[in-house]
């Protein structure tokens, strides 16, 4: 393998070829080689965008901290105990720093070493590596990007693995603790030697950006235990000692990255991506800052020894946002990609209704999805109770998907739902504020209780998002489309982008009926099929006493729990269901 | 670190600020694991450790997070500020600009610690006199006015090290009430987990 990648950087092949030839890493590369196998992966740089101004120069180098860095970089390694590493050190960290115009920050001095551990001081190569390298990371400096990457990170670890992240949350080792050093040095951080140094760049500049997410994941599943077997006060320590110390430990972790990669939501993915080049999104973060604004003006206000950070474990652990997958995933799921079995908690209400459901999807009895005060907290016990008791769920991703009806709600009532007790008629968040939000709440809450309880994998549909994905196997299956000669894609969209608009109130009848009768028929012909529920009209008839079942075509689709009720959607009496009595 | 798994009667968390390079990881290596090396690595982001001490006949796990001192790590240091019992400003007696970013520093105490958090000064390297650009009494006198303890440490030569920690935790413990039912560990008793406050991984 190692002479097929020389060879082909010899003939000059193209980025991508020699991405694919690299793949798991060339362990036996020669270090002549490498610099030039990292400028191809890198592909053509951009010239920097240098700042406008020019910032006075000790502000561009700020050399003491440069050269302080530059005596604590790898100090275990003879090379850069001399003057001759040093240097080198030293000349790639002003040179990058003076060709962008900007001041230094630490933790280049960590991706510096590997590169000038292969330079020999001259070659211009050497700086054209280190500024490509630089630019991999150099969004990550900016603004609360750190902080939105240290989230992603966090539901990332949750979501393969909830025991061990809520072992480090109890252990009070935050996302932040790991995620920092290891994003802002593209994961040589934690190489032990310089030489396995080279060998996670090989990898990292191989792969997508994701990489060093999962290869950050894999090293901390790979020392599971010293976190969960050994009593929490030493979990600080293990992270400490958490290090890529051997070339089959780190070829393990490799494999471990990869396995990791292919069982995570392409959704989640590709936030990770954005994340790990510097670009957040923020809109949760937003969200999670007016939370944290309204408990710092509550602290201030009270003793700030009783209540430095009120929330509880189980709370801070509810707080990771939950994985969020795009509708566009789970219409592509149904062929290819990961088996998402869906759990859906949406209300048995007018406008869900319209929509349908899919009919191999797990839905709760309808008092737990009824409009109760504590709705939410009764869904969350529902989904806990079914999934830890169904062995055949184990392993399986599951995707909880809720109804977007909380937007209609003021905002007192959307607060009551989305936040945990204890935080309750604190926060009253405006409705507004919530509209570009991707998370839907109650979807995240449930999803939290899950995997609180320690369920993996563990997703939410975005926001709205079974409406859209409705859509989308409507309008871009051709397949289906062609099942459907009756079926007019166009009104059904207007259907769809009228629903959403308009307040939330029983107004879908008259031409709309036929939109949905014509559903009616396509849904046992998807597979596993969306199926439309009945209308509002075909509601009403259901509650008209006398009619039987198999009179109503649409309610031959309802999940079994319903039909086992008997009950009228959205009427039911509460106290009629048994619920789990830990609520 | 078997101490640690010891019980404990409280629980202090501490934070070390200060400008980069000026020994913050010195000192709390110095401190928790009585070692000093002059080549610790750079502290990118937050890391901490953990110590147990007899403090007046109570057992006290101190938590010590340790930051990054550069600007581009603010976003994520400044979430630790909050919840903090105690905080130990360090300085460097060498470098006259670290000294003089200690008012800026006590500026973001104010806005993003708790209000009644104890602090502390510290001028470390005191061991390297000949590049003094500092004088002590200068270090005592800013300390004078915002009210804190003032000392002058070296991790190199482990002096003041111990006594500045032990000091802030004493200030910190003599704050925090002693009724197990005013504080978080009481509360927990029926969770099964004595554990005091700790940052949030969702902050």
């Amino acid at each position: 393998m190692e002479a097929r990648v020389v060879a082909a950087l010899d003939r000059g092949e193209d980025r991508e070829t020699v991405r694919g030839l690299v793949g798991s890493g060339v362990p036996g590369l020669p270090e002549s080689v490498r610099l030039k196998l990292w400028s191809v992966l890198l592909g053509p740089q951009p010239p920097p965008a240098r700042r406008r101004e020019s910032p006075p120069p000790q502000e561009v180098v700020d050399s003491r901290t440069l050269e302080a860095d530059v005596r604590r970089t790898r100090q275990g390694e003879e090379l850069f105990r001399s003057e001759i590493g040093r240097e080198r050190l030293r000349s790639l960290l002003v040179t990058v720093c003076e060709r962008r115009g900007v001041a230094y920050v630490q933790g280049l001095n960590e991706i510096a070493a590997p590169v000038a551990a292969l330079w020999d001081g001259r070659d211009p190569l050497g700086h054209a590596v280190f500024s490509g390298l630089v630019g991999r990371v150099w969004g990550l400096y900016a603004q609360d990007s750190l902080l939105h990457a240290s989230r992603l990170y966090g539901s990332l670890v949750a979501y393969h693995d909830p025991g061990l992240a809520s072992r480090l949350c109890d252990a009070g080792l935050s996302p932040a603790v790991y995620a920092t050093p290891w994003l802002v040095t593209l994961m040589t951080r934690p190489a032990a030697t310089t030489e396995l140094a080279h060998r996670v760049l090989d990898v990292v500049l191989a792969s997508d950006a994701a990489t060093v997410f999962f290869l950050g994941l894999a090293v901390l599943r790979s020392r599971r235990r010293a976190f969960v077997d050994e009593p929490v006060s030493d979990a600080p320590r293990a992270l400490a000692s958490l290090t890529l110390d051997a070339p089959d430990h780190f070829a393990a972790v490799v494999g471990e990255a990869r396995a990791l990669a292919r069982a995570t939501p392409e959704s989640l993915k590709e936030a990770l991506r954005k994340a790990a080049r510097g670009a957040g999104d923020g809109s949760f973060d937003r969200l999670l800052e007016l939370t944290r604004s309204e408990n710092t003006t509550k602290t201030t206000k009270s003793s700030s020894l009783s209540s430095p950070n009120s929330l509880s474990e189980p709370e801070r652990k509810f707080w990771l946002p939950a994985v969020v997958v795009s509708a566009t995933e789970l219409a592509d799921s149904l062929g290819t990609g990961l088996c998402f079995k869906v759990i859906d908690v949406a209300a048995f209400s007018g406008s869900r209704l319209a929509t349908g459901r899919l009919d191999d999807a797990i839905s709760p009895p309808p008092t737990a999805a009824d409009h109760h005060p504590r709705q939410t907290e009764r869904l969350a016990a529902w989904a806990t109770a079914r999934i830890c008791g169904d062995a055949t769920l184990q392993g399986r991703h599951l995707l909880v998907v809720a109804n977007d009806e909380t937007r209609f709600l003021r905002g007192d009532a959307l607060s009551e739902i989305f936040l945990p007790r204890p935080l309750r008629r604190r926060l009253l968040l405006p409705a507004d504020d919530l509209d570009d939000t991707l998370v839907d709440p109650v979807a995240h809450q449930v999803a939290s209780s899950l995997r609180t309880t320690g369920v993996p994998r563990v997703s939410t549909l975005e926001r709205g998002g079974f409406e859209k994905f409705v859509e989308l196997l409507v309008s871009k299956n051709r397949h289906l489309r062609a099942k459907l000669p009756a079926f007019d894609p166009k009104a059904w969209h207007l259907y769809l982008k009228r629903r959403r608009r308009v307040e939330y109130k029983e107004d879908h009848q008259g031409p709309l009926a036929a939109a949905n009768r014509a559903w009616r028929q396509l849904s046992t012909q998807l597979v596993p099929g969306a199926c439309l529920w009945a209308d509002q009209q075909q509601q009403q008839q259901q509650q008209q006493p006398g009619r039987s079942d198999h009179q109503q075509p649409g309610r031959a689709l309802v999940s079994g729990a319903y039909q086992q009720s008997g009950h009228q959607p959205g009427r039911a009496d509460p106290q009629a269901y048994p619920f789990p009595q830990f609520l | 670190m078997t101490s640690s798994s010891r019980p404990f009667d409280l629980q202090i968390k501490l934070l070390m600020i200060g400008d980069s390079a000026v020994g913050k990881t010195s000192l709390l290596l110095r401190y928790a694991n009585d070692t000093f090396s002059s080549t610790f690595i750079t502290t990118i982001g937050i890391d901490f450790k953990i110590k147990t001490i007899d403090l007046d006949g109570k057992r006290v796990k101190l938590q010590i997070w340790d930051t990054a001192g550069q600007e581009q790590f603010r976003t994520i240091t400044r979430s630790y500020f909050r919840g903090a019992q105690g905080i130990v400003l360090v300085y460097d007696i060498t470098d006259r600009g670290t000294f003089n970013s200690v008012r800026s520093w006590m500026a973001q105490i104010n806005d993003h610690a708790d209000a009644q958090v104890n602090r502390v000064l510290i001028g470390n390297k005191a061991d390297f006199e000949t590049a003094r650009q500092v004088s002590t009494e200068e270090g005592q006198r800013l300390a004078d006015e915002y009210g804190v303890k003032f000392f002058e440490t070296s991790a190199k030569n482990d002096v003041n090290v111990t006594e500045c920690f032990t000091t802030i935790a004493r200030e910190a413990k003599a704050r925090i009430p002693t009724d197990p039912n005013n504080n978080r560990q009481g509360q927990r008793l029926n969770s099964g987990r004595a554990s005091g406050s700790k940052p949030g991984c969702c902050k």
